[in-house]
């Protein structure tokens, strides 16, 4: 405990541990701002990292469109011809390529205030009685009406 | 190497993704990755980053797969050697403002929104002030 003669000032141990506490979130945070920042000035500064964007990595197309990193990384995704991806790295599967690229699209997602978008979308998600009632029907549908692959 | 089936919901689905070529690039990455499962080995759809959690009742056993922006829903196990796809929650292209999607936007407001619920660490000097005077 740390006092202060005659001005009633004390600190108890716990408030230190939580300043110390802040503290580190605060270093942390600014370690990855600043690492991002690197990787972003070393690549042309296509990459943004904008306090309205809550420092997510983003890209600023036309007109200030604003593109989510971890979005490019879906559409990636979306038109990555995984066949041609693996036939130069024979080695790998169609589970590598997919979480790599879940990896990455995971890694485009971090941010100084640790906010997790996916909860975010999740919570959406279950906090929609609608969506939940079209999903628990889709459930019950147990007419098979396409085999995608038979094992 | 396990199989993977599309119930008729999921197939409706697909089908409305055909104008795009999404449906054949969609199954093709399911058909391959329940090729990569086997009963006595966890493949891609079995990995623990596709479980969704406090799901209610009736909906915890499912899964989902991020295919690029549209979502999969589907059940099964490795130790089943079977999966079912079920229900395909599609991202709607519509053209040319498909980049000016408002989802990040709106998803970051929610989270600006869910940090006004958060715990006061430390209170402003003027409020300790005003509480230790009160």
């Amino acid at each position: 405990m740390i006092t202060q003669e005659n001005t009633g000032f004390s600190l108890q141990t716990a408030d230190i541990d939580r300043v110390l506490r802040q503290l580190s979130t605060m270093q942390s945070a600014a370690q990855f701002v600043h690492l991002f920042s690197l990787c972003s000035e070393a690549t042309g500064g296509y990459i943004r990292l904008k306090p309205e964007h809550r420092f997510f990595p983003v890209l600023i197309g036309d007109g200030n469109t604003v593109i989510p990193l971890y979005e490019f990384v879906e559409v990636l995704d979306e038109v990555l011809d995984y066949d041609l991806l693996l036939k130069e790295l024979p080695s790998l599967s169609y589970s590598h390529v997919g979480g790599a690229l879940a990896f990455l699209r995971r890694l485009a997602q971090t941010n100084p205030a640790n906010i997790d978008l996916d909860q975010i979308e999740d919570d959406e998600m279950l906090s929609s009685p609608a969506f939940l009632e079209e999903l628990r029907t889709a459930l019950a549908d147990k007419e098979t009406s396409l085999v995608l692959h038979r094992g | 190497m396990c199989s993977i089936a599309a119930n008729h919901t999921a197939d409706s689905q697909l089908t409305d993704l055909r104008s795009s070529g999404d449906d054949n690039r969609i199954t093709k990455k399911l058909r391959n990755f329940a090729q990569d499962s086997t009963i006595e080995r966890a493949g891609y759809l079995d990995t623990s980053a596709h479980h969704l959690r406090r799901m209610p009742p009736g909906l915890q056993n499912m899964r989902r797969l991020r295919a690029g922006r549209h979502r999969v829903f589907y059940t099964g196990h490795h130790s089943e050697c079977s999966y079912l796809v079920f229900f395909i929650k599609e991202f709607t292209k519509t053209g040319f403002s498909d980049e000016d999607d408002r989802q990040f936007q709106r998803l970051l407001a929610s989270a600006l929104e869910d940090q006004t619920k958060k715990r006061i660490i430390r209170e402003s000097d003027e409020e300790e002030t005003r509480k230790m005077d009160a």
